[in-house]
């Protein structure tokens, strides 16, 4: 019965022979910057401009925490996350300003309290407007940190890159449309029994995602945003012992023992879609607070999953 | 080369007098009229802030005084204050930055197109409004950030208060009253009311008008990525 596990896995070499990741975004983003700068012809002396700082604490349901398959075996997870961002920015040019921010948050899990982390970083975000008044705009972004989760495999670092374009269309409605690639890295193994020279660094991802996003002032104070997102990379899935059909899966690129949810963690590559709704009350010129709700659908060959998210979120900006 | 430089200096001063003194005789010239009282209503019955209210004589267009030397729109904790100003045209408006950021403020008005690219502190020279119209006012990094200016072709205006009164000193005569508000759901034109002051009796006036909702980017943070601000 579990001969084929014996078997050297076909996407073994394929795997194995994987560059490392690395970040040569980096460099389309340095030119990126300097084609910007360059195209303001009206540039200025650079000059901090603005303290920022943002709190934001959340409460974040998600009916299926573990991503998995089938649904007898979904775990819903509650989870309080704290996140403190502060930083500078920068007037680099009359339309041009770059964000500084260093990072720090936290997940809270009040079930599956091995998925409790902490994680730090920082991100850069280089924001021009094409003019004045509602002019669009345009950003680069770049973000890096460490995420250290209790179950310890799937700490690591993060690092993501990305574009947005965004336009205000009317005092009540803009847009943006955006695109971000990421890549983290977890620890490998725990190794499965039964899948020797399975590949099992299942928290080492990639992906890349675009996504629209419209708000819409339905009053002064509240606004409802809605949007979608397109993601094409590596996502984790849970699986039960019992389920050793995952493994004869040609698809599945990596496998470990789960150590937050148990039974079996893999990797696949495939798509999501994800779209979502959020309400966003502004309470004064510094105080905001949200609802939000995000359906994701997840598939990848003939296994897909889904969950619906549903977040509560104050937010506070100096 | 003293008396060249203290001749400058009495130009120099006679020219900061003649507004002072054309502003004395302005109000010298009220002082022997009546106040208008005027209040203005919405259609609800509610006073409205912020509404222009402004008197043209009947027969004909008053002369223009050179006006105030400099009017003043502060911007404090990313907010223009006041959000309305009324001026007669000719006013030169500075716009000092009492905020530790910078602003960038512009407008696309027909009035009064115009841009103070990003700056700290005071401006070194003011602008001056020299056409009557309305001219919106913004920032260019703080989208939230409205205000307007009303240049006014009479020298006769105010701006009411949160109670929808405004004080107009006219000379005896005939009038004709109208508001502009920057939310006015129609023309100045249409708010418009005759009225005829003198003997020193003061005159008291109700004006209606129609709003329309205008609306601004909210001030508040976004739970989304910040995009620019």
């Amino acid at each position: 019965m579990l001969g084929f596990v014996q078997a050297p896995h076909p996407r073994l070499p394929a795997l194995r022979a994987l560059p490392v990741p690395r970040p040569r975004w980096i460099g389309w983003l340095g030119a990126g910057c300097a084609a910007l700068l360059l195209a303001d012809t009206t540039r200025a002396e650079p000059e901090w401009a603005e303290w920022l700082v943002d709190t934001e604490m959340s409460g974040r349901f998600d009916d299926n925490a573990n991503r998995a398959s089938a649904s007898s075996e979904q775990e819903w997870d509650l989870a309080f996350t704290p996140r403190l961002a502060g930083g500078r920015a920068a007037q680099l040019a009359k339309y041009t300003r770059l964000l500084a921010l260093l990072e720090v948050g936290a997940a809270i899990y009040s079930r599956e309290e091995d998925l409790t982390s902490i994680a730090g970083g920082g991100r850069l975000v280089l924001v021009h407007k094409f003019g004045l008044g509602d002019a669009p705009w345009a950003s680069l972004s770049a973000a890096g940190g460490y995420e250290a989760v209790r179950a310890d495999q799937r700490s690591g670092p993060r690092y993501s890159a990305g574009a947005a374009l965004g336009k205000r269309f009317s005092p009540r409605f803009d847009a943006r449309a955006e695109y971000r690639f990421s890549t983290r890295f977890g620890r490998d193994g725990p190794r499965v029994a039964p899948a020797p020279g399975v590949a099992d660094d299942v928290f080492d991802q990639r992906a890349h995602e675009i996504g629209v996003e419209g708000r819409f002032l339905l009053t002064q104070r509240l606004a409802l945003s809605g949007g979608f997102d397109y993601r094409r990379g590596d996502f984790d899935s849970n699986a039960q012992d019992s389920r050793f059909d995952v493994l004869q899966r040609r698809d599945v690129e990596a496998v470990a023992l789960d150590e937050a949810f148990g039974g079996w963690v893999y990797r696949l590559e495939g798509n999501a879609y994800s779209p979502f709704l959020r309400l966003d009350l502004g309470l004064s010129a510094r105080w905001s607070a949200g609802l939000a709700y995000r359906y994701q659908y997840g598939e990848s060959g003939g296994l897909d999953y889904q969950n619906h998210r549903a977040e509560a979120t104050v937010l506070f900006r100096y | 080369m003293h008396r060249s430089l203290r001749d400058s200096t009495i130009r120099r001063g006679a020219r900061r007098c003649v507004p002072t003194i054309l502003t004395l005789l302005v109000g010298a010239t009220v002082a022997s009229g009546v106040t208008l009282d005027a209040q203005v209503l919405d259609g609800e019955g509610e006073p409205v802030k912020d509404a222009v209210v402004y008197a043209a004589p009947l027969d004909g267009r008053p002369p223009l005084g050179e006006g105030p030397p400099a009017v003043v729109i502060d911007q404090v904790d990313k907010e223009f204050v006041p959000y309305v100003t009324a001026v007669p045209v000719g006013t030169r408006i500075r716009f000092p930055n009492r905020d530790q950021i910078r602003h960038h403020v512009y407008s696309f008005s027909k009035a009064k197109s115009f841009e103070i690219p990003l700056y700290k502190g005071v401006p070194p020279q003011p602008i001056r409004f020299d056409a009557a119209g309305e001219v919106a006012l913004g920032c260019n990094i703080h989208d939230w950030m409205r205000a307007y200016v009303f240049v006014s072709e009479t020298p006769y205006f105010a701006v009411t208060d949160e109670n929808g009164r405004a004080a107009l000193g006219l000379p005896d005569g005939g009038y004709r009253v109208e508001v502009w508000h920057p939310e006015l759901d129609g023309r100045p034109e249409d708010t418009a009311r005759e009225v005829h002051v003198g003997g020193g009796e003061p005159a008291a006036l109700h004006l209606s008008i129609e709003k329309r909702r205008v609306w601004r980017p909210r001030r508040a943070p976004s739970l989304a990525d910040p995009s620019y601000r």
